[in-house]
């Protein structure tokens, strides 16, 4: 891109003069790019022209998945605004990406016809083919793959975005684990304390809460773009009277629309909430009850093995055991954990009237602690006066911070984008769920913990049935047991069908994934657009955008409270076909003829089969495609019975499984690279964030020539940072680390952080001067990894780069 | 009378840019060029900030055509293309506009864009409202507040997709209106209020 891109027209005086140089620097090169669909419909007269609306909801990844209505003229795709049928206001919202899709849609970087490798194995030379020639070679060739190697030696790998259920079960292939250790990096260290969250952080209540809470602490969350709807909502909060608080090392957008932004050291929001934590006990601001009946807390440790100790007595719970033994398999009685009550009596924490906090002695000839006691004991390493040396918060901010959330109620938001992309991400959320259990800070309004992005993730959901695939052929996917970092260096597979990118995505140090995939006998990309991974595949398969459909429906989903109808819009445009069909015509060819639905319209059928709220699909077509589910005009709250999904069903905060890694209770740990004393800054000074922005989700949206009249990929870097080797805005600078090195453009911008550099998430070589932002991202798997929920996470964040003028 | 405005609470604006290119779909704006645009104020890039790292401030300033009572550019047309309509809107009337640009010179707020060339659109047809009017080569354009929305009832295009809820569209003419009622409430910021030029389009936090 040229840095004139990034150049914002200003707003001084003189800057309305600037006149028509400025608004010309917004522009897209017009005409410089062929479209892909110039002959479809040629521009005329619009008034005479035949008009229909149609509705379906867009991208679900950002967390919103808004309902759109969709006028088509002609046959193209012309206008999208908010679906006027949303129950209220505030659900009738969309945001620029949404918009874009009527250029996007059209967007010459749409696979328009199968295409089959021609020349080296990346280089991107391709042919057309048929469909038919494509499938029937891919299905042959998967076949004799299977044979020679077994079953999961096909793998899958699929993106949010796209609707391929069934594919892994009717190939019977295997999956990555774990989302590749993507999004999982907080939650692996929450989730297990709450027992909620899937592993992703996900149990926060709806963010329309956060009107009852006094204060919204909100750390490495950027949803004023990430997930633009939740705006509205901060907003809402804020005229409630919530103090809205945004912790980030970056001045972000919504650290800006904050009531107060804390800069943050990098990689250092545990330390924070360690920080917290500490001040909190120490001042004795607790929520001494919730602790008490709640939590693991008052639980008792065995000093010599650091496992929690538990009555010899089980509790039988007589409908699980006939259940059980019905099923002939055994069944296991839960041995409760012992507490010291008031009495001064051990006892199963079941039994106890008051289970108390502070206990530490000899029991039985058993050396004892409680959790409490314990966890007194390890925060004494994290002072304040400890926690602002690390985050360079003054120590004042967070004494008075900590008092702020420990008064209550506080909504803490954490997970994804920020922090999660770092090597400590599971310190950082398991200090959470110890800040969130010595507070009480969960299951009321106004206080939850965990991922509030998005109405669609925290919001109200109605149960759907599925397309069953009928029993007599026997299939099941494989395994999902390892991430693609993993398998990268096994020699387990042999085939990859890939739906969404492949090599761009999923994994960091990107050559190593390159390499791996010159080992692969057969990869398909099917998509709808060419992306990164598509240049790496033997056959390339256009797949329909959701706005296309081959049948009346596609699919229903729950978004934004509401049931959500996926229309078509368009017929499918060039060559492309639904993933549904794409499914079938590979099972058919594997000789499951009627494993799948003959159309949507069928499967559709199967979905509403087993909603759960009371409406049908003439009602729902009726109503715009939209059906408020019931219970909607209240937030969505969790735990409010104070029943955690964990063995206990208190709150856990004691981590057996980690305890010879010394992280049964959170304890502080640097990244791996990214921390200011690593002597490789000296070569690579500033950290490398991976961020998510407005103008994408994902790797969506990179092609949208609409967008990039605001956006083209640029890192913007502190000018103290480019000073010194004479770099200005619109320069081309080289970054570099030992993995790898790219091209691309550069802006001076105070609102980043001295000794960081902000590139959005999946910038892929297509839109940089040169090179993928994944290679030079960290791949390195933490050492306990292995032992945490959801596997090591992906620390892309965790990455330090040297920056030169290209 | 009627004297339609639009409000803008800067304190909502998330500078997503939504407003700005819904204005471009539905009034099939050609490539290159935008009725309506996001400013980052102070900064020479989108998302700058005011100050020095960690005392910054950073402020959003979406900016069309402020409709103003006491319009610059309508003085400077030699042909009456642009005029005040009956529902206090600046318009302009293509077929009159001869292309000379005084009026682009005259608006203070270079709320005004030009067809130097023959309009293109990437999509290689048009998009939007079916009721905007086609424009050519050598003709001036600009925010016109969405006639044909508002004649069928509905918000102008950037008021109803606003993500935020940042926009209030509405009658300054009508005392009950919740704009009149913004207008007489809030610290109210006009642009360049001091040029007299009377903008109907305001800002508030």
């Amino acid at each position: 891109m040229s840095g004139e891109k990034t150049v914002n027209p200003g707003i001084t005086r003189r800057g309305f003069m600037k006149g028509a140089a400025a608004l010309g620097a917004l522009g897209v090169t017009a005409g410089g790019i062929a479209t892909a669909t110039s002959s479809l419909a040629p521009t005329n007269a619009q008034a005479e022209s035949e008009e229909h609306v149609a509705y379906t909801y867009h991208q679900s990844h950002c967390g919103n998945m808004c309902a759109l209505a969709c006028t088509v003229r002609d046959g193209r795709l012309v206008c999208i605004e908010p679906n006027s049928a949303m129950a209220e206001r505030r659900y009738k919202t969309m945001c620029l990406k949404g918009v874009s899709e009527v250029q996007h849609i059209y967007s010459d970087k749409r696979i328009q016809t199968p295409l089959k490798r021609v020349g080296e194995r990346g280089a991107g030379e391709f042919e057309a083919v048929s469909w038919e020639e494509a499938l029937d070679d891919i299905v042959s060739q998967i076949k004799d793959i299977q044979q020679s190697f077994g079953k999961d030696s096909v793998l899958v790998t699929t993106c949010a975005e796209c609707d391929v259920p069934f594919l892994a079960t009717i190939l019977e292939a295997r999956t990555c684990a774990n989302n590749n250790g993507i999004d999982i990096g907080t939650g692996n260290g929450l989730d297990p304390a709450t027992g909620m969250g899937w592993g992703f952080a996900m149990s926060a209540q709806e963010p329309r809460d956060w009107v009852n809470s006094r204060l919204v602490l909100n750390v490495g969350n950027n949803f004023c773009e990430s997930s633009l709807a939740n705006a509205r909502v901060m907003f809402d909060a804020k005229d409630a009277g919530a103090h809205v608080v945004t912790v980030d090392p970056h001045f972000s957008t919504t650290a800006c629309k904050s009531d107060e932004w804390i800069p943050i050291e990098v990689g250092t929001d545990a330390a924070l909430f360690l920080g917290m934590t500490t001040h909190i006990l120490d001042n004795n601001l607790g929520d001494q009850e919730f602790m008490a009946k709640h939590t693991s807390l008052p639980f008792l440790i065995d000093t010599k093995t650091g496992m929690l100790v538990r009555s010899e007595e089980g509790i039988v719970d007589e409908a699980a055991k006939a259940e059980a033994e019905a099923a002939g398999t055994e069944y296991m009685p839960f041995y409760p954990f012992l507490v010291i009550d008031e009495d001064g009596q051990k006892k199963p924490y079941t039994e106890a009237a008051n289970p108390q906090l502070t206990v530490e002695g000899t029991f039985d000839g058993q050396q004892l602690v409680s959790v409490y006691s314990k966890l007194c004991e390890s925060q004494k390493a994290y002072p304040t006066s400890w926690a602002a040396e690390v985050t360079g918060i003054s120590q004042e901010r967070i004494e008075a911070l900590a008092e702020e959330y420990a008064a209550g109620p506080s909504s803490l938001c954490v997970g994804w984008g920020g922090s999660d992309k770092l090597s400590n991400a599971d310190i950082t959320g398991h200090a959470a769920a110890v800040l969130v259990a010595v507070t009480g800070n969960i299951g009321k309004p106004g206080a939850g913990v965990g991922v509030y992005v998005g109405a669609q993730y925290a919001g109200y959901a109605a149960g759907f049935g599925e397309w069953a695939i009928p029993e007599k052929y026997g299939l099941m996917p494989g395994p999902a047991d390892l991430q693609m970092r993993e398998l990268r260096q096994t020699d387990i597979v042999h085939a990859i069908v890939a739906v969404g990118d492949l090599l761009a995505q999923k994994v960091g140090n990107m050559k190593l994934t390159e390499e791996w995939t010159k080992t692969i006998d057969l990869i398909v990309t099917a998509d709808v657009y060419f992306t990164e991974g598509a240049k790496w595949a033997d056959y390339v398969l256009p797949l329909t955008s959701r706005f296309e459909y081959d049948a009346e429906v596609g699919n229903v989903k729950n978004g934004y409270n509401h049931i959500c109808l996926q229309e078509k819009v368009l017929d499918p445009l060039f060559e492309a076909k639904t993933d549904l069909w794409f499914q079938r015509e590979l099972a058919k060819r594997l000789g499951y003829e009627d494993a799948l639905p003959e159309t949507a319209d069928e499967r559709v059928a199967a979905i509403m089969a087993g909603c759960t709220e009371n409406v049908t699909l003439e009602q729902l077509k009726e109503n715009q495609g939209v059906w408020p589910i019931t219970g909607i005009e209240n937030p969505r709250l969790v735990a409010t019975d104070y029943a955690f999904y964990t063995e206990s069903g208190n709150m856990e905060v004691y981590y057996q499984n980690l305890v010879d890694f010394n992280q049964a209770l959170p304890q502080w740990e640097e990244n791996i690279e990214a921390y200011p004393g690593n002597p490789e800054r000296e070569k690579y000074p500033l950290q490398l964030t991976n961020t998510r922005t407005r103008f994408r989700i994902h790797n969506q949206f990179n092609d949208s020539a609409w967008l990039a009249q605001y956006y083209t990929p640029t890192v913007h870097v502190n000018p103290v940072d480019l000073e010194a080797q004479g770099i200005k805005t619109g320069d081309t600078v080289r970054l570099f680390n030992d993995r790898g090195e790219i091209k691309v453009a550069v802006a001076a911008n105070e609102a980043i952080r001295p000794g960081s550099a902000r590139l959005y998430e999946a910038t892929t070589a297509d839109y940089t001067v040169a090179g993928n932002m994944q290679d030079l991202t960290n791949d390195t798997p933490i050492e306990r990894g292995a032992a945490l929920m959801m596997g090591p996470v992906a620390p892309f964040s965790d990455t330090i780069v040297g920056i030169e003028k290209a | 009378m009627t004297k339609y405005a639009i409000a803008i609470n800067t304190g909502r604006c998330v500078g997503c840019h939504t407003c700005s290119l819904a204005c471009k779909m539905s009034n099939n704006i050609p490539d290159g060029m935008l009725w309506n645009r996001v400013l980052t104020e102070g900064c020479d890039v989108i998302d700058g900030a005011q100050g020095t790292y960690p005392n910054l401030e950073r402020n959003y300033l979406p900016l069309a055509c402020q409709h103003c009572e006491n319009a610059a550019c309508l003085r400077a047309c030699p042909t009456g293309a642009t005029y005040k309509d009956e529902e206090g809107r600046v318009e302009i009337d293509y077929d009159k506009c001869i292309g000379c640009r005084m009026c682009m010179a005259a608006c203070p707020y270079n709320a005004r864009t030009f067809n130097w060339k023959e309009p293109k659109r990437i999509t290689g047809a048009d998009y939007g409202h079916k009721d905007v009017p086609a424009r050519k080569k050598g003709v001036m354009e600009k925010c016109t507040l969405c006639p044909e929305r508002t004649g069928e009832g509905k918000e102008p295009m950037c008021v109803a997709v606003c993500p935020a809820g940042a926009r209030v569209f509405g009658d300054l003419d009508d005392p009950d209106s919740e704009i009149s009622k913004l207008k007489r409430e809030r610290n109210v910021r006009i642009l360049l209020e001091d040029m007299g030029t009377k903008p109907q389009v305001f800002y508030f936090e």
